[in-house]
């Protein structure tokens, strides 16, 4: 399915490097090029190197936090059409309005169904 | 302890031969006697021993038998103890009106005839036996409260308290007047068991569960009140939440991480992977996910008990939600070959609820019976009206429970036994969850079973259509809320557009409005006083309850508001709702001053449930807009309009409306400027927006990011106009006119 699909770039940031491994794994092959960081500055760094088409945004981030990433990168006219997906193991539904109030895309809750989060990244890159 | 101590009697004569046969003539009513030769004897006597009764000469030579009983009757100890007077004088009337007049007093004339006066003695000492014993139990209960580890407390029926323990001083180190302050107006409460917070001297602040029940007092009605100071239970119960619900989150991170790493496997991203691998993969997989529904289900009750769930309640349809949830356990149907069927009568009401949360109950409950009906068997799920309440039942022809069972099914942890049908199995905690959050929303779920006749799980919410439901339900909550200090703050409803409405509808908008401040706070609240000001459409409701009750209260009227709409069959567009709190503290004569400060609040407030949807017409040329308003108003949306370009911006930032139909040429900013100044402010970046334009725009000219902005000529063609707006406010016509 992915073969003649030009490789979307995704950010993964997680400060996690086993998050990083296997989503890094899984969405490369299912097509897709994955950049990654490990906390919200370079993250926030990165997004304006690489362009990415998608973000993939853990939440808990040491220097600068999930939210914060977000709400920067949503009031830079530069970076404000990339789509963010929270992926997070904070699940309360204050967290979830916070981050759609701060312009998320998207909220997916650890432990996270593969198949909804593919879906849902295509959704947002088509 | 249970016997009073020995009577004594004592016996006053200054002639010892007379007190030597009185002491013979009541020796056989076996009470110890002392005998004594004068008054001033007597009371020395009386001052270091306990005596029953007296039986004193008159005559005597130093003080007089008389005289000696005012003494004794001056004295606090001996104010009660009889005294019986022996005199030679029958006719010493005026002797006799003195004795008299001491009180608890008889007499008896010389000669004495023995069995009269064993008679007379024997029924003074009868009665002394009775009220020393009460003296003594009255004795042995204070002891018994003093030592109490609760704080007692016993306040008569003028609000007085008659008597407090050393638990209920330490617990409040407070004096009486304060300590009268902090209870009054609960403990009127009867019978009842509440919590307050209580502020002792030491400015800690201790939590108290209060207990009063009615009792009598010597002999009149008063208020038994304890006090369990619960403080260090509290903070433990807070601990254990907050530690379960810091570790569930800290557990979730790694089951992810093991979780996404199995499902990799399995998926075969690395490699083909055999059947057998698979299989035993599948084992990992599985309890990967039934850990994360154990931690999901965990974190829910432990959110549930700390009281920190928000619900988000609409108006549901209980068919619609029964329908989907049915959906999504076909699949499991099929598999285990049970039929599942889900019947809900026509005359069913909209539940007031948080539809996810409802769903929740209805997923557990249909997966419960899934657990434990074998193949073949039958699954119902219904939904009736009864007794003002919305009935729901689901239920299974499965192996059924036992009446011990039926009880214990909604403790947690309490999983049954599920292995026999190959269910999957469960966290313990379904049903548990569904009870709580049923109750929340002010219902109640049971289980009716029989062994081996299946099960009927049931639950009802409260009809919030129908007044008593909704009564019931708000005096149920409102019982429940905490009281707080006295402290007034104030709160606001505006309508929108009211002058439009007084416009349109005259006298019957003023009615409207008024019966609407009436239905709105009747029995919210006691100590809720409103006022119509009619001239702007606000109402203004003071209240001195306590601050963080107020989101109680607003959440009230809330419902009140819907269901008031509701019977009156209103469209929303007619009557949105504005509200605002002012968390002021203030005193009932302040109030007008904040009214000023509420009109401001309230116009900046965020838009609540249900308001009509808004469009924003920016247009230079007036007839336009008021071609646009005619069309909007008859499709029942709301229109703000804007003359410029400035207008344009501030209304869209002050109103944020659902839509902007925006001309490109305009006085002043132009209509390329606005949305880029739209764009920047998170508030109104989101808003949708049509360009109508007599010029010729093509999207070339508009930069990439407004490439999505739909773009319309003038002469506008209305079909086309409102299929992009019913596109763009997700609406569709049908739907516009009922709410």
């Amino acid at each position: 399915m992915s073969a003649e699909k030009q490789a979307v770039r995704i950010l993964v940031v997680d400060d996690d490097s086993d998050v990083r491994l296997l989503l890094g794994g899984r969405l490369r092959r299912n097509g897709y090029e994955v950049v990654a960081a490990e906390d919200g500055e370079s993250a926030v760094q990165i997004v304006r190197q690489e362009n990415p088409a998608l973000i993939l945004l853990d939440l808990g981030l040491p220097k600068m936090d999930g939210f914060d990433v977000c709400r920067m990168l949503k009031a830079d006219p530069a970076t404000r059409r990339i789509p963010i997906i929270v992926l997070s193991a904070k699940s309360q539904q204050t967290d979830r309005d916070r981050a759609s109030a701060l312009g998320a895309d998207g909220y997916m809750a650890k432990p996270f169904d593969p198949g909804v989060l593919l879906e849902e990244i295509r959704n947002l890159t088509e | 302890m249970n016997k009073p101590k020995p009577m004594q009697i004592l016996l006053v004569d200054h002639d010892p031969s007379n007190l030597l046969s009185l002491e013979a003539m009541l020796e056989d009513l076996d009470h110890p006697m002392v005998r004594v030769n004068s008054g001033e004897e007597a009371l020395r006597i009386l001052q270091e021993q306990d005596i029953a009764l007296i039986l004193m000469d008159v005559h005597m030579s130093g003080i007089d038998g008389i005289e000696t009983a005012q003494l004794i009757r001056s004295r606090e100890a001996t104010l009660h103890t009889p005294i019986i007077f022996i005199t030679g004088e029958s006719g010493s009337e005026e002797i006799i009106r003195r004795a008299y007049a001491l009180g608890g007093v008889d007499y008896l004339i010389k000669p004495l005839v023995p069995e009269i006066l064993r008679d007379k003695v024997h029924t003074f000492m009868a009665k002394q036996y009775v009220a020393l014993s009460l003296i003594q139990s009255e004795r042995s209960l204070l002891r018994i409260l003093e030592q109490h580890t609760d704080g007692v407390l016993i306040v008569n029926d003028q609000d007085t308290i008659v008597y407090f323990n050393d638990q209920a001083g330490s617990l409040l180190k407070q004096s009486e007047d304060q300590l009268k302050k902090a209870l009054f107006g609960r403990a009127h409460q009867r019978d009842t068991i509440c919590e307050l917070e209580l502020v002792n001297a030491s400015e800690e602040l201790k939590i108290v569960e209060m207990r009063s029940m009615e009792i009598e007092w010597k002999g009149d009605p008063a208020l038994l009140i304890t006090l369990r100071d619960i403080t260090q239970e509290k903070k433990i119960n807070s601990m254990k939440t907050e530690f379960v619900s810091v570790a569930s989150h800290e557990l979730r991170t790694p089951l992810s991480n093991i979780t996404e790493a199995v499902s990799q496997v399995i998926d075969g991203l690395y490699g083909e992977v055999s059947q057998e691998q698979q299989a035993i993969l599948g084992i990992a997989h599985r309890n990967c996910k039934r850990l994360g529904r154990l931690i999901r289900d965990l974190l829910d009750i432990s959110r549930i008990e700390s009281g920190k769930v928000v619900f988000n309640r609409i108006f549901v349809d209980v068919g619609t939600l029964f329908l989907k949830v049915c959906d999504s356990f076909k699949e499991t149907a099929s598999e285990r070959k049970i039929e599942l069927i889900h019947e809900v009568g026509g005359d069913v009401p909209l539940a007031f609820a948080d539809a996810d949360r409802l769903e929740q109950v209805l997923v557990n409950l249909i997966g419960n019976a899934f657990k434990f009906t074998p193949s073949g068997g039958r699954i119902a799920v219904k939904a009736g009206i009864e007794g003002g309440c919305i009935r729901c039942v689901v239920s299974d022809t499965g192996i059924g429970m036992s009446p011990e069972q039926t009880e214990k099914i909604f403790e947690k942890f309490e999983s049954g036994n599920s292995a026999a049908h190959g269910g999957d199995s469960g966290t313990g905690l379904g049903l548990a969850i569904a009870q709580q959050l049923v109750r929340l929303h002010g219902g109640d779920l049971w289980a009716e079973s029989e062994l081996g006749q299946g099960s009927q799980l049931i639950f009802r919410l409260p009809d919030y259509q129908s007044e008593v439901g909704l009564l019931e339900c708000l005096a149920e909550r409102i019982a429940k809320a905490d009281a707080g200090h006295t402290r007034t703050s104030l709160m606001g409803i505006s309508l929108n557009e009211w002058p439009e409405l007084q416009a349109r509808y005259g006298a019957a908008a003023s009615l409207f409005f008024r019966k609407l401040g009436e239905v709105l706070t009747e029995g919210i609240h006691a100590e809720v006083n409103v006022w119509c000001l009619e001239d702007s459409g606000e109402l203004v409701i003071v209240s001195d309850a306590c601050v963080n009750r107020f989101p109680l209260i607003q959440q009230e009227i809330l419902y009140r508001y819907e269901k008031y709409r509701f019977l009156m069959n209103q469209k929303p567009m007619e009557f949105g709702l504005r509200l605002a709190t002012v968390c002021h503290p203030c005193d009932a004569a302040g109030a007008p001053q904040l009214r000023g400060l509420l009109r401001e609040r309230v116009s900046n407030a965020i838009l609540l449930v249900n308001t009509p949807k808004t469009v924003l017409i920016v247009d230079d040329e007036k007839h336009i807009v008021q071609l646009f308003e005619r069309y909007f108003q008859h499709k029942s949306i709301r229109v703000i309009k804007a003359y410029n370009g400035e207008q344009a911006l501030e209304l869209a930032a002050r109103d944020m409306p659902d839509l902007i139909l925006l001309d490109m040429v305009l006085p002043g900013i132009s209509g390329y400027e606005v949305i880029e100044c739209l764009k920047e402010k998170i508030g109104t970046s989101h808003i949708p927006k049509i360009i109508v334009t007599g010029t010729d725009v093509t999207r070339m000219k508009i930069d990439e990011g407004q490439i999505s902005i739909p773009v319309l000529r003038k002469p506008i063609e209305m079909d086309t106009l409102f299929a992009q707006v019913y596109k763009l406010l997700d609406m569709e016509e049908i739907e516009v006119s009922s709410p």
